[in-house]
């Protein structure tokens, strides 16, 4: 009630209050309820409502002058609630709801011009991408809009065979550890569609990417949203923890910058973090083979020195790339193939044997040689390398 | 009633606690004394600042001035203390935002703590609840994405923001070693948000456009102000000892917050962002310095899981709705009907 009379005594100067700030928000939230021709479209719409307004007031309805009326039918409904004709508040009140989901929306988005070309490019966007990401900052819709473009590159442009995918397993934690290869890291993409296309519960795979990468301009974001997460011992244990499949390159940056003279020489596996982490959570290994990967850039020589004040590892000289410009960092179209060897479990060991580096270097040169011997047996039945 | 308790020795806790709040004008001590005026589990309780609150009244609040820094404030804090007959101490005096007069924020944060964690070990308090912050993780390319509460404190911070607040973790961490048979609780905030919050986040991002950082897009956590408010409540009323990180659920990245909130972000290269910030700031003109950009680049989310499992916390709104709550509240304020 006192609310009530407060709103009363501000109708004094109703019509100065009527005309709403404009540069508090940049943009007029009441302008499409003060346009003459809305308002007319609602007198048709709402007849019982319209002839309501008119009664109380000949301009055209605000929030403000509606709440007014409301103030004033509450009074005299309050004043004599059993003689008070209802259906006047209740129109009123549909009226003021009405206005008010209107300057909700408004205040929910920013559009106030309806053809500007910030809605077309809001509009674009949200093609693109959702407004939400999961814990990881992983957003699904951004993935599925650029996916397409992965299956080009899975389907018509590498031609990638999937061997073995049912070695995956179809749920659980599982580490795929696979060799890394071709200055940047189609590799992965492809490890990640091949599940996605392939594997009968199209599982997701989250990839661990190098520090560089993840904290390189735009790249970083990139990578955050399609399911790169950084690659960290506490984060990879996380993620299994959760029951991910989560898929690492132990060969790092040595692997995509090993020169052509060297293909598919696999290279040292860290410091045994992959098998230290398996033994840690308990997680079977998938050991994954890439073949073809190392012929899309044939590395000729690497400059470390040109690269370090642009926050890189290395750039790359391929026989096309600095000299084509953009042009030469179109990769070749290889054949590939990749296969899925069969799990190595993890949980015969104990807790205790996590501190034992011995064990876990043995391990991990195991693992090593396996996905050695796996891409050595595919280059042995493969005859060329564009065309498999 | 205390007093004779204490002369008779008795090890049981008093059964009403006697909450004394240090420093009511941050955005924690501001909820904490709200929500004591509140509840019913308490008749009265103490507050300690250099201001008493001025946005409401009271009723169950006595008010202390005091300054924290100036000399012999511990010896003074502790008869105090003694005086009420203290139980719990919430300590939640540490600066909301940066400032320029970073001497005295200084003073305040550090010797200020320092004479407040030697007044609760002479007072011999039963509990010491400290107000801290997830920043003090301090915000680097080699954090993982989701901070535990056994992380490592940021060694070197540049911003005299974060690294007043390391020290004044340090400071309460002897008070553990000290004097185990305080309960001390660490609550590390994230990101505060909410219509009372000010704090050097919501200050930027009540503005229309919001400078961003070129090519990087970080996820940012936030808690609202309400939840806040419950994981205070929580360690209050209830016992737990150790640090917690308080945070809302799940992440949100910087630009679709913004874009949530219908605001334009302004994106601006690192190597000049940072220069042009600290100018600007020293100007007055920015609301963070140069210095604290490292915290809109890269990750410091921490991880909510021990306060889930321990203290039973579980936020109501995630990080994402809570900002929209924040932005939404903000919008309304700008217009004068709906105030």
């Amino acid at each position: 009630m006192g609310t009530v009379k407060t709103t009363k005594t501000t109708n004094g100067h109703g019509p100065h209050l009527v005309t709403p700030k404009k540069a508090a928000l940049g943009s007029d939230p009441f302008s499409r309820a003060t346009r003459p021709t809305q308002s007319g479209d609602q007198k048709e719409r709402h007849p019982k409502a319209a002839s309501s307004i008119n009664e109380a007031s000949s301009s055209s309805p605000t929030p403000k002058r509606l709440l007014d009326q409301l103030a004033a039918e509450l009074d005299s409904f309050y004043s004599d609630p059993s003689a008070y004709d209802r259906k006047k508040l209740e129109s009123l009140t549909k009226e003021f709801l009405n206005e008010m989901k209107k300057v909700v929306h408004k205040l929910g988005s920013l559009d106030d011009h309806p053809k500007s070309i910030w809605k077309f490019i809001q509009k674009a966007r949200s093609l693109l991408q959702s407004n939400e990401v999961d814990e990881y900052g992983c957003d699904r819709s951004f993935e599925m809009a650029i996916k397409p473009f992965f299956d080009f590159l899975f389907q018509k442009y590498w031609r990638v065979s999937v061997q073995g995918v049912e070695n995956v397993p179809a749920n659980g934690r599982t580490l795929l550890v696979s060799n890394h290869s071709g200055v940047l890291p189609y590799d992965a993409a492809m490890i990640k569609v091949a599940i996605y296309n392939e594997h009968p519960r199209r599982r997701e795979v989250r990839f661990l990417v190098d520090d560089f990468v993840f904290h390189f301009p735009f790249l970083g974001i990139f990578m955050n949203r399609i399911g790169g997460v950084r690659a960290c011992p506490e984060n990879a244990e996380r993620l299994l923890n959760q029951d991910e499949l989560v898929s690492v390159f132990p060969e790092g940056i040595k692997g995509i910058s090993k020169p052509f003279s060297e293909r598919y020489r696999l290279q040292r596996f860290g410091r045994g973090g992959v098998v230290r982490l398996a033994l840690k959570t308990k997680s079977p290994i998938t050991p994954v083979a890439v073949v073809g990967a190392e012929e899309i850039h044939p590395l000729i020589y690497k400059s470390s020195i040109l690269a370090r004040p642009l926050g890189l590892p290395f750039i790359p000289v391929t026989p096309f790339f600095p000299w084509l410009g953009p042009l030469g960092m179109i990769p070749l179209p290889t054949k590939w193939t990749v296969v899925f060897g069969k799990p190595i479990p993890f949980d015969q060991y104990s807790s205790k044997d996590i501190n034992d580096g011995i064990l876990i270097n043995r391990e991990t040169e195991r693992l090593r040689e396996m996905i050695q011997e796996m891409v050595f047996g595919i280059l042995k039945n493969r005859r060329s390398v564009f065309f498999g | 009633m205390s007093e004779t308790r204490e002369s008779q020795n008795q090890p049981v806790p008093p059964k009403k606690d006697r909450i004394v709040v240090i420093g009511i004008n941050t955005i924690l001590g501001e909820l904490m004394i709200g929500h004591l005026e509140e509840s019913s589990k308490i008749d009265e309780f103490w507050a300690i600042d250099l201001h008493a609150p001025k946005r409401r009244k009271f009723q169950k609040m006595h008010f202390l001035k005091m300054d924290l820094i100036e000399p012999a404030a511990d010896a003074k804090l502790a008869e105090k203390l003694k005086e009420i007959g203290a139980t719990i101490v919430v300590h939640s005096a540490l600066k909301n935002n940066p400032t320029l007069n970073w001497v005295y924020a200084h003073e305040l944060e550090v010797i200020g703590t320092l004479n407040i964690v030697s007044a609760c070990k002479a007072a011999n308090v039963r509990k010491v609840v400290f107000c801290s912050t997830t920043a003090v993780y301090g915000a680097s390319p080699k954090n993982p994405n989701y901070i535990s509460e056994a992380h490592p404190l940021d060694r070197h911070p540049h911003a005299h923001f974060v690294r007043d607040k390391v020290e004044a973790e340090k400071q309460v961490a002897t008070l553990h070693e000290d004097a185990p048979q305080i309960l001390l609780t660490i609550l590390r905030f994230c990101l505060i948000v909410g219509p009372q919050s000010k704090n050097y986040f919501t200050e930027l991002f009540r503005r229309r456009v919001v400078p961003t950082l070129l090519g990087y897009d970080p996820l940012m956590q936030f808690i609202h102000e309400s939840d806040a408010e419950a994981a205070l409540e929580k360690a209050v009323f209830e016992d737990y000892r150790g640090t917690f990180n308080i945070v809302g659920k799940g992440v949100i990245p910087l630009s679709y917050a913004l874009r949530e909130a219908s605001k334009w972000g302004f994106p601006v290269a690192p190597f000049i962002a940072y220069p042009l910030m600290q100018i600007l700031w020293n100007l007055q003109l920015a609301a963070v310095p140069g210095k604290l950009l490292d915290y809109f680049r890269f990750l410091w989310v921490a991880d909510g899981e021990k306060a889930k499992e321990v203290m039973n916390f579980v936020p109501k709104l995630t990080s994402k709705d809570a900002f929209v709550e924040f932005a939404k509240v903000n919008r309304l304020q700008e217009y004068q009907w709906a105030q």
